[in-house]
């Protein structure tokens, strides 16, 4: 189960199992079911407990074990997607990984010997940094108390983090002028980012300076 | 002996092409000229398909493959490449390559030249094999005409700019069309009702852009070497005396362009009339020269009518060209699927591309087939890259990484780039 929720990145929460009140719409499995591994090294080495009475759900189509396939750059091709757009979201993506590695790889062959090891070139440590430093990590959330409303500061989690960091960046993309193509729009947002600069590092600044500022109101947060 | 053996494979090759010319029945004139290339070949320059080449550094290739450090030759001038040079690398100076290829460079290449900050060609069989038979070639006989064709993004513009480059590093004279499909598809409103010829149409804004480039590539030869051979009057006022050098009737089309599309007929059929001087060596070089004998062009008349290309004077002008009757020099052609309009583009073989119109109208040509990269081919591309910083990923270094790339692309250049791209 530990290999199967860190390619999926989902919580492997096992709920019981009652036939009267189990919902059939949202899921076609029974909550025995487990998700395939998609993982070819672990078929082979045997640290996978294959047993045939543990039934597993039917392979998702968009997952591979591929060396290409990064679970981080999935996620974000799921949050960019539209209107079930997701072979296009996914050309743009690639895109985005070329626009940026031809700027960069452009400068390292550029740059003289001293400089060439500073120079981060891969499109893809670029990308994981830009995410990594675009996450908040404590928001607000709004309390209700004696008819009035209060911005409570608290920690988030790492689902949380990661998908407002994304958000973000995707808003910032909607402001840009709309002449200009989605991968340039998205590979200058992960270039500002990745050396902490930009509006979404800026966004997430602001928002820790509003904890700060309400931590007042701390003691209003039950859980 | 390479030479001699060349030799032996040029005579096998005229005789062929005359029985092909000879004999009426399509198909197996088709077989004739089609072994020329791949069964007449001899064994020892350029090996038919295994990727060994007999040469020194045969005793290398039998060490594993990763160690090779061998993508890149420092023999930067294409005239001397050989088969020993095969699957390497060769640079070419970033300052020459306005000058060397201003048009008809393939447009992924083009885009790499800025993050490499280097312009770099593989020698290719296909290319290497063309350039040597050229240069044994016997230039007092009309042209011989080569066809490249292969599958969608295996190589042939590639392999068509690196004969160039050699041609250009000989002093040759290049009529080059960049590429004839984009002529039909690519521009809607660009026609004019012929001056010369009633019922034809020109394409002035076309013409004079391909006149601009034809002049700054052959400037030389036309400032001094090329006279007009008579009186060319152009209107009532503006005329072009005999004996005049062949630039002045150029600068005529480019600075009327009403005139560009005749002035294209008369340069051509000036370098044709005086090909047999032995003042130069003319290459005619066609990137996807099954535009030239497609049906219908994409330009819509303002009744409806859609032009089809035999009713226009710039493809009649470089269709006569490809006849092949002037001597002293070489036309090197290539087919293409992209871009064609309104044709069959669903095989890449010369025969469906042309059809029988223009099959004919070539025959005989040498076909050339471009293959995908070979295991060599293959590894030196990725070694290539790998030096480059264009693939970062490291399990794409590994060797189950190659073989994985070397899967998706089917070690097709064209996708193999495009694979690599956001890796």
């Amino acid at each position: 189960m530990a290999l199967s929720t860190k390619f999926y990145g989902l919580s492997s929460k096992r709920e019981l199992w009652l036939p009267l009140f189990t919902q059939v719409r949202f899921s076609r499995y029974k909550p025995t079911y487990v998700p395939p591994v998609v993982n070819r090294q672990s078929y082979e080495d045997g640290s996978l407990p294959l047993d045939i009475s543990t039934p597993v759900k039917a392979a998702v189509g968009d997952i591979t074990s591929a060396f290409t396939y990064d679970p981080l750059v999935h996620k974000f091709v799921n949050v960019m997607n539209k209107k079930g757009q997701k072979e296009t979201v996914s050309k743009i993506m690639e895109k985005t990984f070329e626009i940026i590695k031809s700027k960069q790889v452009e400068k390292y062959n550029r740059a003289s010997e001293m400089d060439k090891s500073s120079l981060e070139t891969s499109p893809r440590v670029i990308f994981m940094k830009a995410i990594e430093n675009c996450k908040p990590s404590m928001g607000l959330v709004t309390i209700k108390r004696g008819g009035k409303n209060y911005q409570v500061p608290s920690p988030l989690k790492d689902n949380r983090q990661r998908f407002l960091a994304m958000k973000w960046i995707l808003q910032e993309c909607e402001k840009k002028p709309l002449k200009m193509h989605m991968p340039e729009k998205l590979a200058q947002e992960f270039l500002d980012a990745f050396h902490d600069q930009g509006n979404v590092v800026k966004r997430k600044h602001d928002l820790h300076r509003q904890c700060e500022a309400n931590r007042a109101y701390a003691h209003f947060r039950w859980w | 002996m390479a030479a001699s053996s060349c030799k032996g494979m040029l005579d096998i090759g005229f005789t062929m092409l005359a029985a092909a010319a000879r004999n009426t029945n399509r198909s197996t004139s088709w077989r004739c000229i089609r072994c020329l290339s791949s069964g007449v070949a001899p064994p020892p320059p350029p090996g038919t398909s295994s990727d060994t080449i007999p040469t020194p550094d045969n005793t290398q290739s039998s060490q594993p493959q990763p160690q090779r450090e061998d993508f890149r030759t420092s023999e930067s001038n294409p005239v001397n490449h050989t088969a020993r040079h095969l699957g390497q690398y060769y640079t070419i100076p970033m300052a020459d390559v306005p000058t060397v290829f201003p048009i008809g460079y393939s447009a992924r290449w083009h885009k790499l030249l800025k993050p490499f900050q280097e312009a770099s060609i593989m020698i290719r069989k296909p290319a290497v094999e063309i350039m040597d038979v050229m240069r044994h070639a016997d230039y007092t006989n009309p042209p011989i005409k080569y066809l490249m064709y292969g599958r969608k993004g295996s190589g042939k513009t590639t392999c068509l700019n690196h004969i160039l480059h050699s041609c250009h590093n000989q002093g040759c004279l290049i009529v080059h069309i960049p590429c004839a499909n984009s002529w039909n598809v690519n521009n809607k409103w660009d026609f004019l009702d012929s001056v010369s010829h009633e019922g034809m149409y020109d394409q002035p804004a076309l013409s004079s852009e391909w006149l601009k480039h034809f002049r700054s590539r052959n400037e030389h030869f036309l400032k001094k070497v090329i006279l007009t051979s008579k009186c060319y009057e152009w209107s009532k006022r503006e005329q072009t005396e005999a004996g005049e050098p062949l630039l002045s009737v150029v600068d005529q089309g480019l600075n009327r362009p009403k005139n560009a599309t005749d002035v294209i007929g008369v340069v051509l059929k000036e370098l044709r009339d005086q090909s047999s001087s032995g003042k130069y060596r003319l290459i005619l070089a066609v990137k996807a020269v099954n535009g030239l004998f497609a049906e219908m062009t994409n330009v819509r008349k303002p009744g409806g009518y859609l032009i089809p290309v035999n009713e226009l004077r710039m493809a009649y002008h470089f269709k006569k060209m490809l006849k092949g009757q002037w001597t002293n020099g070489a036309i090197i052609m290539t087919v293409d699927q992209h871009n064609c309009h309104q044709a069959p583009k669903w095989d890449f073989k010369p025969l469906h591309l042309l059809q029988k119109q223009g099959f004919e109208w070539l025959d005989p040509f040498v076909p050339v087939y471009v293959e995908n990269y070979s295991d060599k081919e293959f590894e030196s591309c990725m070694q290539y890259y790998i030096s480059k910083q264009w693939i970062q990923m490291e399990q794409a270094k590994t060797e189950e990484g190659k073989l994985h790339l070397k899967l998706l692309s089917e070690s097709n250049p064209g996708s193999f780039e495009r694979i690599c791209a956001s890796l």
